[in-house]
């Protein structure tokens, strides 16, 4: 009975001292913590678990192996695609001008949403079904073939965090894609499901356009990409399209709404973009200690 | 027994959470499910099991976010230690003292943990208008699962007989 009290006591004592300890200790408790959680929420969820498992039972494995690498393939094509057309007008110039070949860097791994928003809902994320075991760490771009969705953070072996585009803590450095003029689009925190009702009245959007040069005048509908100078990013994946740009209160930059090219709401297969070009900006990114 | 009943109705209501979707009217909030079990710890169990409750959730809820973990703990530990203060004056069973203590817990936490992680640079000033939207959210959410919660481990513990004769309310 008193070696039980004293376990309790010590256990009661470690984790009350949590807070005075440092963020890398707090850190590796909280990666402990979600990647003991992360087989019954990949069983739970339906994407590696009830479904692959359902769909086991009626296909050879073989045939879902050639499934998930033709889905792969379609949404690396359509990525492609989307750049390029995206891209079509200043590609053509770069290509008669510097001679260089617009092609999308790395290679995209399927993942599979495992859950929506995290308990606090302060922060908006979804948690995918892959980890670190499949090669995943923090900051790796993650899209779709419609656009960006966000960047992975919180890597634990068989799951991680995505930290998505409408998170009022996300920046991301963009350029419109018919003009090329450069500005960073911020979060709002809309929640999911898009304008609610409560979060229209109180003008919250998914996200913003800040610190626009005011030289060259935006449009409503201009298409935003990324603009590969934030080092986590390549150039060229489609953001989102502005609305109601105008002048800022100090008059100096636009300003705009920007409604995001992938609804996050929707989105249940995403892709992480792996074995990008290491950038400086990019390995020294990696600040989470995601990676177990 | 009733030590592993409350890990597992824990570990269970976390992850209940974690799946069901956030609830766009309600700025994005979840079902408070974890809450609910600490608050019905706090108002029905001795001591040693609410504290154990309270720390044990606090860990699991800042696991589960992107902010620190721990300042969640000390805020379900002073919330559980208040609550437990009152219990003597309330019937917890009834489903009033859920909806009520639900309610007033929900928004307590929306504001403390707010503070804290706009204290500690983890979240950016929410603006008013925000904080208005998410008290009530969290109010109205905090009102609807109590209840609910303390119905269904209340019922749970009288089937597994996982509560002391020495517990309970006067």
């Amino acid at each position: 009975m008193r070696g039980r009290k004293f376990f309790v006591f010590l256990l009661l004592g470690v984790i009350l001292s949590l807070p005075a300890l440092s963020p890398r200790f707090r850190n590796w408790v909280r990666l402990e913590v979600r990647g003991s959680f992360a087989p019954v929420q990949n069983l739970l969820s339906g994407g590696e678990g009830v479904g692959a498992l359902t769909e086991s039972l009626f296909q050879p494995s073989a045939l879902i192996e050639r499934t998930r690498r033709l889905e792969e393939q379609v949404a690396n094509l359509k990525v492609e695609l989307n750049a390029q057309s995206g891209l079509a007008g200043e590609n053509a110039r770069l290509r008669k001008e510097l001679g260089l070949r617009e092609r999308m860097p790395g290679r995209l791994l399927l993942c599979h949403v495992t859950s929506r928003g995290d308990v606090s809902g302060w922060w908006k994320t979804l948690t995918i079904d892959r980890g670190s075991a499949h090669g995943l760490r923090a900051n790796l771009p993650v899209i779709t073939p419609d656009g960006v969705v966000g960047r992975t953070q919180k890597v634990t072996a068989y799951n991680a965090g995505v930290l998505l585009l409408t998170d009022p803590t996300f920046r991301l450095s963009c350029r419109s894609d018919q003009s090329g003029v450069l500005g960073i689009v911020q979060g709002q925190g809309a929640g999911f499901g898009g304008e609610t009702a409560l979060e229209g009245n109180f003008s919250l959007n998914p996200c913003r356009l800040e610190l626009v040069s005011r030289r060259i005048p935006l449009a409503e509908g201009e298409i935003l990409v990324t603009s590969g100078l934030g080092g986590v990013f390549p150039e060229g994946l489609v953001v989102g399209v502005v609305e109601r740009p105008k002048l800022d209160e100090t008059r100096l930059f636009q300003t705009a709404m920007v409604r995001p090219a992938v609804p996050m709401d929707d989105v249940e297969r995403i892709f992480v973009l792996l074995d990008l070009p290491d950038s400086p900006t990019r390995s020294g990114a990696d600040d989470e200690g995601g990676t177990p | 027994m009733t030590w592993l009943f409350q890990i597992v109705s824990l570990l269970l209501a976390v992850l209940w959470e974690l799946q069901s979707p956030a609830i766009p009217l309600c700025a994005g909030l979840k079902l408070p499910l974890l809450h609910s079990c600490v608050l019905y710890y706090s108002l029905v169990h001795r001591r040693s099991l609410w504290v154990t409750a309270a720390i044990l959730g606090g860990l699991l809820h800042g696991a589960m976010t992107e902010g620190p973990v721990g300042p969640d703990m000390w805020l379900l530990l002073l919330f559980g230690l208040g609550a437990s203060r009152f219990r003597q004056h309330l019937v917890a069973e009834a489903a009033m003292t859920g909806v009520v203590l639900g309610a007033i817990w929900g928004v307590l936490f929306q504001w403390c943990l707010a503070f804290v992680l706009l204290r500690a640079g983890a979240i950016e000033s929410p603006g008013i208008g925000l904080m208005v939207v998410r008290s009530l959210a969290a109010a109205l959410l905090g009102a609807l699962t109590a209840p609910v919660v303390f119905l269904l481990l209340g019922w749970a513990e009288h089937v597994l007989g996982s509560r002391d004769r020495s517990e309970g309310y006067a």
